[in-house]
């Protein structure tokens, strides 16, 4: 009996696997960029093509292992799918850095990709971010520093999150706010614009390139959009910012500061039958260059001034566009659940009567 | 067996002798008068000392002169008044007088006496004490077992000078009679311990006796992929092992001893632990238990990772990975097959051969075969740094050297083809193996589980302060005192 | 008392709620879940402070031989139903890995090697195994890029009744430890109040913990990958390994492998000689495991757990209820 068990073990071992490719049988894709083809997509991937015959030394994705392939789809599957197809090999998406999708596409089809991206290896941590003009071109553009697109690309989503002038976009984010909770997520738009003429050639340095504005998402599509000082603003009513730069204008001239170790509080009431936030703002300032006539006294207010207008554009935002980006709607589920299930129909509009009292109170580092 | 009386005539002693050792060729009989009885000293070729037997054995007979001396007196003058050695015995039946001759006695027969003298007499060639091999060390003793057992019991004796220390001889073996001896110390090692030990060493069932993998097998309670009974050749270590309530199996011609029970743990325990200082001792003990699971895991993981989930892999490493694949015909199951089967015939080449030679087959297989393997792309580049890793950790846990080596093989198969759940289902067999495996009640896998807090001092740390601290009783390690553990 | 640990993480580990919303209602759930698990066990934990024998013996050589059998049955379906549910994990997750059916095979192959040895190996085992959970919680903790959001965290509400209720069932049915506390207990060295007891204090703090850990931080991302105990990886990642989906499904299977051999080793109990009978124990389980994840089965779907209900009142309490009154009359008559 042993004997058999042992045989009909090894026939098991032996009859699986075999659908498994080998690891070289993969195409690596790095980054994602979506664009609108007709009803679906035209989906580029920047993938890995193979140590470029070195011999030796280590190999990373840089501008000379990578390119960039098109693969169109009714859906984000199809495209993957006829990808697969083309090239006769199986595509892996577990190392997909960024995902670049068109700005013609933001509000729409999200649902699509959250989807599909929580379906397949990709890390629910990347980015999805948009982009002015074509997904294609960002992500096929080479941008002569060496690594490859899509890390430079992620490199410069996170130096944004980080210096609060965009905020991420993470795939669980995304799917936590705008699919799951009727709220609202400010999405960073890249934009990056070449100098010259394109079709000269395909490599030349873009003279802008990086994140100055984010797109409200809501369920519902498009709410509207946000400055980079919008963002930061929005950051630091979500009391998800701790450490800005400012450029102050005082009579002077122009100064600098850093403002760090900020800390939020926010505290949510009803008053006069619409929500009131009120945010208690707190850190302290760092000059880094300043007109040596200015007083400490009016920098520190200067700086106070430029919080709250920050601030300020944000909830101009959002009360204009009634998407709950700030996370009012978190907050009164939470603390005022009476008020909230008698308007979560209608939250936008409970968005749109909201009251906004924010007090920034600095001190000198 | 029925056994057979000696006669009172020589000629049929010396005969019937002869009979029984079939006319082999090494059995000596030296006639001699002694008196004017007559005698024969019989003797098994290179069993004994010529020397030894010309000073203390003919010279006294020789001196014996009595006037109408019968047979009677003879054998009371060799047995009671002239002292030829510190070990003599009467022997009245045939298959007596063999065992003793196998042994290195010489044997007197006496005409008219229906009885022989067995004279301890043993001068066989021996090796001279050897450095422990495969249990090398740094700063410990340099002296191992030796096939000789006496020599082995009197290192063991050199160390314990106490006579709770105790050595009982038995025999095992139909043909090979070999000589065992049960080592341990009184009043440490369970009695229970002692008569169960004997009892299997009773009922060991084979003609020959030249290994002690057949008195581990014997030892051992059930057939497992891990053993509860170890083997070492160093007298210090045995010394420690039975000072914890352990006993041990000599066996004569092997300079190794059987201990048991044997623990897990003690694999990745060594002599120099005990000579550095504890939280380097510690710290050698981590890489110990880490080279055991690279040694065990590692090809296997690779495999299941490269083969079935990349997405464990950091980008650096995947993309190299597929950069090296790209250029080797070999899927990487099988690639990874090949070079540990290589690996495997260069080490099994590097033990059978001479050392010198040896060496040189390390170098030509591990630098000169890799490194064109590698160049002709034949291998790719990671994998052989893995199997090179593997390899020097196999070396660190020399104890689980088979276990480790079997496993490896099996997880890059499982690996290949399943994936991690292959992996996981091997890991969990091999868990459940080694958990169940006890040795006289003793679990193999004690004290980590049943956890036993005592003697953690000396598992995965080895803790400071004083020896008696460390010292615990193996019998104390079922987990029982601990409050359970099992379910 | 890991090896119930161990079960009920097995199970928690296969539930698979499309759209799952965590949060309080869930954790008070389990809060009452524990409350009355800790009174439905009390017959069964005075039984073994009375006796050291399986409670079916008290019933006489007939009725113990049918308790047996019955035992046998419930876990068979019960190592039936896991080994559908892990397949169906799987081929949701790992689809390209391992065929479904090759897998089912494997991991009951798996566990009647495991069952062979006995419980006291697989007790052993298990006690490497929870530490080796506790390691990779810890370490995808430690490399975890979430954040805690304490607004996920809402109170109850009145509308939170029925979902509260809906847990708590489910929860209650997944208490066929104290079934196995009763076919088990007389191997426990510690002693069946400590073993029960405190196994409902740790499963207490490690699901509640869970459920707190998978509400701050994934919220509804949870209902996305579907499985929430794999969702707690969902923001693991480090330089060495990228992903951790793959290295969590090692430690299930492993788990997974322990667990069955327990649930074999009990289904064996029907049968005269152990090792045939756990090898029929496990084909029977690989059987109905493979017949259940073909017509897709849930782990919630109500014959389950009635089925598990059912087998928890009647092996779990009435059965050492019966023993123990019977115990009373032979006092009584020895009086």
């Amino acid at each position: 009996m042993k004997k058999a068990f042992a045989a009909l073990f090894a026939a098991l071992i032996l009859l699986t696997g075999c659908e498994a490719g080998e690891v070289q049988r993969r195409i690596v894709v790095h980054a994602l960029g979506i664009d609108p083809a007709g009803e679906g997509y035209t989906v580029s991937y920047q993938i890995f093509t193979g140590g470029g015959g070195a011999d030796s030394g280590p190999v990373d994705a840089n501008e000379q292992t990578v390119i960039t392939l098109e693969a169109d789809g009714a859906t984000l599957y199809d495209a993957e799918k006829n990808l697969g197809l083309e090239t006769g090999r199986e595509v892996f998406l577990g190392d997909v850095e960024l995902i670049v999708v068109s700005r013609e596409l933001a509000g729409t089809k999200l649902f699509d990709l959250l989807q599909y991206v929580g379906r397949t290896d990709i890390y629910p941590g990347v980015n999805v971010i948009y982009c002015n003009g074509r997904a294609k071109d960002v992500i096929g553009e080479k941008l002569e520093r060496g690594a490859a697109t899509a890390l430079l690309l992620r490199g410069i989503v996170q130096s944004a999150v980080s210096s609060c002038t965009a905020c991420s976009s993470r795939i669980i984010e995304l799917s936590n706010t705008v699919l799951s909770d009727g709220g609202a997520r400010a999405v960073p738009v890249l934009t990056l614009e070449k100098e010259g003429d394109p079709g000269e050639d395909s490599s030349v340095s873009p003279v802008k390139i990086g994140i100055y504005e984010s797109l409200v998402i809501s369920r519902e599509g498009v709410a509207g959009s946000l400055s980079d000082g919008g963002v930061t603003g929005l950051r630091l009513l979500s009391c998800d910012a701790s450490d800005i730069d400012a450029e102050l204008d005082t009579p002077f001239g122009p100064a600098s500061v850093n403002i760090t170790g900020i800390k939020a509080k926010r505290r949510i009431s009803i008053e006069d039958g619409r929500p009131a936030l009120r945010v208690y703002i707190a850190g302290k300032y760092k000059v880094k260059s300043a007109p040596a006539k200015i007083s400490e006294e009016e920098l520190k207010i200067l700086c106070e001034k430029e919080l709250l207008r920050l601030c300020g554009a944000a909830c101009r935002e959002s009360a204009e566009s009634g998407a709950d980006f700030i996370g009012l709607g978190k907050l009164l589920r939470k603390y005022e659940p009476g008020y909230y299930s008698l308007n979560s129909g209608d939250l936008g509009g409970a968005v749109k009567t909201a009251v906004f009292y924010v007090r920034a109170c600095l001190r000198k580092y | 067996m029925e056994r057979k009386s000696l006669l009172p005539r020589l000629e049929g002693n010396i005969s019937g002798i002869k009979a029984l050792f079939g006319g082999s060729a090494d059995l000596n009989v030296m006639r001699v008068e002694i008196s004017g009885i007559r005698c024969a000293v019989l003797t098994l070729e290179g069993m004994v000392s010529s020397s030894a037997l010309a000073q203390m054995l003919f010279g006294p007979l020789m001196r014996f002169e009595k006037r109408n001396a019968s047979p009677a007196d003879v054998f009371a003058y060799v047995s009671q008044r002239a002292i030829f050695s510190v070990e003599g015995y009467a022997t009245a039946d045939f298959s007596d007088a063999a065992e003793r001759l196998c042994s290195g006695f010489a044997l007197i027969l006496i005409h008219g006496c229906d009885r022989g003298w067995a004279v301890s007499a043993q001068g066989y060639e021996k090796r001279a004490v050897s450095e422990p091999d495969s249990e090398p060390n740094i700063k410990g003793t340099r002296e191992a077992l030796s096939d000789n057992l006496r020599t082995s019991l009197a290192l063991l004796r050199r160390r314990v000078k106490s006579p709770k220390l105790r050595f009982e001889f038995l025999k095992a073996g139909r043909l090979s009679n070999t000589d065992l001896c049960l080592v341990y110390i009184e009043g440490r090692t369970p009695k229970k311990l002692i008569e169960r030990t004997k009892k299997r060493l009773e009922s060991f069932g084979g003609d020959l006796c030249l290994t002690s993998g057949g008195i581990v097998s014997c030892l051992s309670e059930k057939r497992s992929l891990f053993s509860g009974v170890s083997t070492t050749e160093r007298p210090d270590v045995l010394c420690a092992k039975i000072n914890e309530g352990r006993i041990a199996v000599l066996i004569d011609g092997v300079p190794f001893a059987a201990v048991c029970p044997a623990l897990f743990i003690e694999n990745f325990q060594a002599v120099d632990d005990y000579a550095d200082e504890a939280f380097f001792a510690t710290y050698q003990r981590f890489i110990r238990f880490s080279a055991f699971f690279i040694s065990t895991l590692l090809p296997g993981l690779y495999v299941a990772a490269a083969v079935h989930h990349p997405e464990v892999l950091s980008r650096s490493v995947l993309l190299n990975l597929i950069a090296s694949e790209e250029r080797t015909p070999y899927p990487l199951v099988a690639e990874m097959l090949i070079v540990i089967i290589m690996f495997e015939i260069l080490r099994e080449a590097g033990i059978r051969l001479p050392r010198a030679i040896g060496g040189a087959v390390s170098i030509v297989g591990g630098l000169v075969i890799g490194d064109a393997a590698v160049t002709s792309g034949l291998i790719s580049a990671p994998l052989l740094i893995i199997i090179g890793i593997t390899a020097t950790s196999a070396f660190v846990v020399p104890g689980l050297n088979p276990q480790m080596t079997v496993l490896r093989i099996v997880n890059v198969l499982l690996g290949g083809a399943l994936g991690f759940f292959g992996v996981a289902v091997l890991s969990a067999v091999a868990l459940v193996s080694a958990c169940r495996t006890d040795c006289f009640a003793v679990p193999y896998t004690a004290p980590l589980t049943p956890f036993t807090f005592k003697a953690m001092r000396d598992v995965i740390t080895r803790a400071g302060g004083l020896q008696k601290k460390r010292e615990m009783l193996i019998e104390n390690m079922n987990g029982a005192s601990e409050g359970g553990g099992k379910a | 008392m890991l090896i119930f640990l161990l079960a009920r993480i097995m199970h928690t580990m296969l539930y698979r709620l499309d759209g799952f919303q965590t949060g309080t209602p869930l954790m008070l759930g389990q809060l009452l879940a524990t409350a009355a698990e800790a009174v439905m066990a009390l017959p069964a934990v005075i039984w073994f402070s009375k006796r050291r024998e399986n409670p079916a013996a008290a019933l006489g050589a007939g009725a113990s031989r049918a308790v047996s059998t019955a035992y046998a049955l419930y876990f068979t379906v019960i190592a039936g139903v896991t080994v559908a549910l892990f397949a169906e994990f799987l081929q949701t997750k790992f689809s390209d890995t391992v065929m479904p059916g090759v897998a089912a095979a494997i991991l009951c192959a798996s566990a009647a090697y495991c069952a062979w040895g006995g419980i006291e190996g697989l007790g052993r085992a298990a006690t490497v195994v929870f530490w080796l959970f506790v390691g990779m919680f810890v370490l995808m903790a430690a490399v975890s890029e979430g954040s805690f959001e304490p607004l996920n965290l809402l109170p109850f509400s009145e509308g939170d009744g029925g979902r509260t209720a809906g847990y708590l069932t489910e929860s209650l049915s997944s208490a066929w430890w104290i079934p196995m506390l009763c076919a088990l207990g007389h191997h426990l060295k510690s002693g069946a109040a400590k073993a029960a007891y405190g196994y409902l204090i740790m499963k207490f703090a490690i699901v509640e913990t869970l459920l707190l850990l998978i509400t701050l931080v994934l919220w509804r991302y949870v209902g996305v990958l579907g499985y929430p105990i794999l969702a707690l990886g969902a923001y693991a990642k480090s330089d060495f390994i990228q992903r951790f989906d793959a290295i969590n499904m090692l430690v299930w299977a492993i788990n997974c492998v322990l667990v069955l051999g327990v649930y074999v080793m009990i289904g064996s109990g029907a049968f005269k000689k152990p090792k045939p009978g756990a090898v029929f124990a496990a084909a029977a389980a690989a059987a109905f495991g493979w017949w259940q994840y073909k017509r897709g089965v849930k782990f919630d779907e109500p014959w389950y757990i009635c089925f598990k209900l059912c087998g928890i009142i009647l092996l779990g309490i009435i059965l050492p209820l019966t023993a123990l009154a019977l115990l009373g009359r032979k006092k009584e008559n020895a009086l």
